[in-house]
């Protein structure tokens, strides 16, 4: 192992904890690495002679650790300068030092003697003596432990900081030294935590390129944050296992339960189990919800892809009795499938219509009411906005009348997540039509970004309804998510109106019906506020609110065009009109990425800049007329132009009006050359000032012409 | 030989526990063991525990404590009619209280799991978060729930705030569900089939026969007799009664009223008898009585 003067070696922190969440896992672990190899660096330990540094960080539900390559033993003596008062703030003219030369002479804990005058100032050099590792690196460890965000921090005993749980063990390895102090009270060393059962005796560590592979010894894999490794490893082990336990069945993968599963173990062993097939009359979504959502297991699947009755747990060891295991999940999960199976059974003998009445004894948001008024408003946009897709009235009136109905039945209330799909059933039951059922099933989707949207229109209306209603009621009493701060979710519900109204992920939605109005993003907004205020209070801050409620849902059109790979220019370029639905914002971005790359479109949008600059300059005092002034002889380029600019109007109007903005595009990209023509042969700021102001007309309507599509001059040319 | 007399072979001294009693004797032993004095529970109807006065005051003042017992817990709204093998209005909590908390906390509980008979090479102990919270005593803690092969059999939290002040030393407190525990122990799918005791009486007494009849009864008083205006009224009269008592000084007393106005509260629940705001207020009045106590517990006079 090669050293230098400066003993650069690769430093390794394990902190050994109680089991920490599984949620919170990943997140704690990165920023403990970052802000530890912050520190490190700040304080100046990290060595780049070599390059960067790298780092590793790691963790187990009992552990945080992080490995650090180039760190010194030995940080030389420096001199440090500290900069105090100018002369003048020092001394007064008698040379009698003032307070401010007191002062700082006091804050560097020195008499006013030791201080030097540097280039007009007073200074104080601080010779700082060499510093061994060990003399920073616990204090830097337990900084950064203080320091890490966490939203409730425990404290365990008198006299030590708090933190997210309990701190047992603190390992400090440099190269193959361990590293001497107290951490959180505790003496660091070179010891590890091993399994509990497994390797309960401390875990010496040789150096920190042999974690790894000393903690696998001893029964502890590793998980890194965003890796996904110990993910995949474990779900290889339920496929093996489901595998074993019956050919024919095959484990369905629920991403959210492997994540907190693989957070949940050190040693993961997958046992497979079974239940009676009578519960499989359950809907399927109430046995995913007891399997994955309360026990953590995972559920089986036949080759068709139906819930069979088998499931595979993950464990923490490798039992010597697995059978006493696997009974024992299976005793747990049997009462639960027996508890959902009384819910059910209970709730369907009670129509969903008659516990609409039910629904005024539950809050809303304290501000905005009971459901029973939500419920209200729902059905009086449902059967508004209906008109505009061409669906009929009745059903989704129905729809709207019966979707929040199933939040008060045992279902719900037990399993949260069912809510639409619980809905959905008892409608099925009670003879609902098919068209509301499957509106109900889809009510609530998507439920995340990368969650299915609804299928049906109708069920794309309803849920459209439900997070427009949401928004709206939330903006209204001032809860907007700032930053971090997010807790109504009002971001996922403005992602799902962007999933649900974008016709390039969501073709199937909106049709709008000819001459009916379309669903224009802001009026919707509108509408929905109106529903909260009395009738006889229009309310002033009702147009800025939806408004703002347009914007906040267009930053997440504006988060997904991005991830496209889109233009940020070419989005903003369409932003600046606002285009009333999402359907004319896309079509508006296709036009341009379809044009994107043609010349005259970089020429076009320089001379349009002159345009806008010359009209800047100056402004016209009448607005322009429609037909070319006869008042002046024109010069040929410019009648050329004119003739121009008087056919587009018309053409680039009707395409415009018919949303068909590609074909409007190419027309505008035949200025060019006239326009250019004009600028090279015509003096527009001529001394004659009705000719002046009839180039200056023209100009105008061109200006005009070429924001028709989007404001062009935003691109930044091609 | 006669059954009864038993002759415990030394392998088999940590044999699965498989009656009740047994388990709470093992249970008392083993934390007396550890340093703590056994109390008896508290005559008073509860919900948790948590209720009892050594957990709730004992949480609020600075001197050492710890206890254990066994605390007899109704929750109104579980009852089952005795018809459901894993739920009821009463059950038992077996609660240890440590305060300061030991480090090897955890390992003590993990010991006290070997000596009912669980085999730690055997069985998957985990601990899984589990934030702790009761509004009604303006308490909160943190700290995991202790599953055994899946099945969730305790609760393990470092009290954070009690009465709505913060814990100084921070008091841990273990909460075993004992109904689960056994049925883990032996493998048991039905509470009421737990054997009660195994030794000197034949046949021997299951947890049905001392309680399966009670369940009925009870649930049928929660669900269907109590009157809930009357309770309504009961429950104004206590916060009143709870005021003068304070006024007077008489602590306890006035505790065991905020135990019982708490206990009203839960039998107006299991009747639906509250809407959501409703049942909101109710909460935030008894919040405001046990912090009342809290207050009145750490005046520096007493």
């Amino acid at each position: 192992m090669s050293t230098d003067a400066r003993g650069t070696e690769a430093l390794l922190v394990e902190i050994g904890t109680l089991e920490l969440p599984a949620r919170l896992l990943p997140g704690l672990s990165q920023s403990f690495a970052d802000r530890l190899s912050a520190w490190l660096g700040q304080d100046g330990w990290i060595d780049e002679s070599h390059g960067a540094a790298t780092k590793t960080a790691f963790y187990t539900p009992r552990r945080l650790a992080v490995r650090i390559s180039d760190i010194a033993d030995l940080r030389p003596g420096q001199i440090r300068i500290q900069r105090g008062p100018t002369l003048a703030q020092a001394f007064d003219a008698q040379g009698q030092p003032q307070p401010a030369a007191l002062g700082f002479a006091k804050s560097q804990g020195v008499s006013l003697e030791a201080l030097t005058i540097e280039s007009g100032r007073l200074i104080h050099r601080v010779s700082e003596p060499p510093v061994r590792l060990a003399e920073r690196l616990p204090h830097l460890v337990e900084e950064t432990l203080r320091e890490i965000p966490a939203d409730r921090e425990m404290r365990w005993a008198t006299g030590t900081p708090p933190f997210v749980r309990p701190i047992r063990s603190v390992l400090l390895l440099h190269g193959r030294t361990p590293v001497p102090g107290r951490v959180y009270g505790l003496p660091t060393g070179r010891f590890a935590q091993g399994h509990p059962i497994h390797h309960p005796d401390p875990v010496p560590i040789n150096h920190p390129d042999e974690y790894e592979s000393t903690l696998q010894a001893a029964c502890v894999l590793l998980n890194r944050p965003g890796s996904g490794m110990l993910r995949e490893h474990i779900w290889a082990l339920i496929e093996r296992s489901a595998q074993n336990w019956n050919p024919d069945w095959h484990p369905s993968r629920s991403a959210e339960t492997l994540d907190e599963v693989s957070n949940l173990v050190e040693w993961p062993q997958a046992i497979a189990g079974s239940f009676p097939a009578s519960f499989l009359d359950l809907p399927e979504p109430v046995i995913r919800a007891v399997l994955c959502g309360q026990q953590r297991v995972f559920p089986l699947a036949d080759a068709a892809e139906h819930l069979a009755p088998g499931f595979v747990a993950i464990v923490n060891l490798e039992s010597t009795d697995v059978d006493r295991v696997r009974a024992g999940e299976e005793r747990v999960i049997l009462p639960r499938l027996a508890d959902a199976l009384f819910f059910f059974e209970e709730d369907r003998h009670r129509p969903l219509a008659e516990r609409a009445g039910e629904l005024d004894g539950i809050i809303f948001e304290k501000r905005l009411g009971h459901l029973g008024l939500r419920r209200e408003r729902l059905i009086r946009w449902m059967t508004l906005w209906s008109a505009s897709l061409g669906l009929d009235p009745v059903l989704s009136r129905e729809a709207a009348a019966l979707v929040l109905c199933d939040l008060t039945t045992t279902l719900v209330r037990e399993f949260p997540e069912l809510a639409g799909e619980a809905g959905a059933h008892y409608a099925r039951i009670q003879g609902s039509p098919d068209f509301v059922v499957q509106a109900l099933r889809e009510a609530y989707l998507p439920k995340t970004a990368e969650d299915l949207l609804p299928e049906s229109a109708l069920g794309g209306l309803l849920s459209l309804a439900l997070r427009v209603d949401l928004l709206a009621g939330y903006f209204l009493v001032g809860e907007k998510p700032s930053g971090q701060r997010d807790p109504f979710a009002l971001r996922r519900a403005a992602q799902g109106i962007v999933g649900i109204l974008d016709p390039k992920t969501h073709p199937a939605f909106p049709h709008p019906t000819a001459g009916a109005p379309p669903l224009a993003l802001e009026t919707l907004f509108e509408t929905a506020l109106t529903g909260y205020l009395p009738p006889t209070h229009a309310h002033a801050t009702i147009p800025a609110l939806a408004s703002e409620l347009y914007d906040f849902t267009l930053d997440r059109l504006r988060a997904r065009y991005l991830d496209e790979g889109g233009r940020i220019d070419a989005f903003e370029a369409v932003a600046a009109l606002r285009p009333g639905t999402l359907a004319d914002f896309r079509s508006r971005l296709d036009a341009l990425e379809a044009l994107a790359a043609r010349p005259e479109l970089a020429t076009l949008i320089q001379m349009m800049k002159r345009v806008g600059h010359l009209l800047k300059k100056n402004p016209q005092d009448a607005p322009p007329a429609n037909a070319p002034d006869t008042l002046s002889v024109p010069e040929p380029a410019e009648a050329e132009l004119a003739l121009r600019v008087a056919d587009l109007e018309s053409r680039v109007c009707a395409d415009v009006a018919k949303g068909r903005y590609r074909p409007a595009l190419e027309s505008l990209l035949a200025l060019e050359a006239p326009l250019a023509t004009f600028f090279e042969s015509v003096l527009v700021l001529t001394e004659d000032p009705s000719l002046r102001k009839q180039r200056l007309a023209l100009l105008e309507r061109i200006d005009g012409l070429l924001r028709s599509i989007a404001d062009l001059e935003r691109l930044q040319g091609a | 030989m006669e059954r009864g007399i038993l002759c415990t072979p030394v392998s088999q001294v940590n044999a699965v526990m498989a009656a009740f009693q047994d388990m709470v004797f093992s249970l008392n032993q083993f934390w007396v063991g550890q340093g703590c004095i056994w109390i008896p529970s508290y005559d008073l109807p509860m919900g948790a525990a948590t209720f009892h006065p050594a957990t709730f005051l004992r949480a609020l003042d600075d001197r050492p404590w710890a206890a254990a017992f066994l605390q007899p817990c109704r929750r109104p709204q579980d009852g089952r009619y005795g018809e459901n093998p894993n739920r009821g209005q009463q059950y038992f909590q077996y609660q240890v209280l440590m305060k300061p908390t030991p480090d090897n906390f955890q390992e003590r509980f993990l010991a006290s799991l070997e000596a009912l008979g669980v085999n730690r090479s055997a069985a998957d102990v985990r601990f899984v978060e589990d934030n702790w919270e009761s509004p009604t005593l303006g308490a909160w803690g943190l700290g995991w729930e202790v599953w055994l092969d899946g099945m969730e059999v305790a609760q393990f939290t470092f009290f954070q705030q009690m009465g709505g002040f913060d814990c100084e030393p921070v008091m841990g407190e273990i909460t075993y569900g004992l109904e689960r525990l056994l049925m883990y122990l032996s493998g048991s799918a039905d509470m009421y089939a737990l054997a009660w005791s195994e030794r000197g009486s034949d046949p021997a007494i299951r947890y049905g026969d001392l309680f399966r009849a009670n369940e009925a009864e009870m649930s049928h008083f929660n669900f269907t007799f109590t009157d809930p205006a009357s309770l309504a009224s009961r429950f104004t009269s206590l916060e009143k009664e709870i005021a003068e008592l304070l006024g007077q000084g008489l602590l306890r007393p006035a505790y065991g009223q905020v135990i019982e106005a708490s206990h009203i509260f839960n039998l107006l629940d299991a009747r639906h008898a509250l809407s959501v705001s409703e049942r909101q207020r109710y909460i935030l009045r008894i919040r405001k009585l046990s912090h009342a106590i809290a207050t009145e517990y750490r005046t520096p006079s007493r």
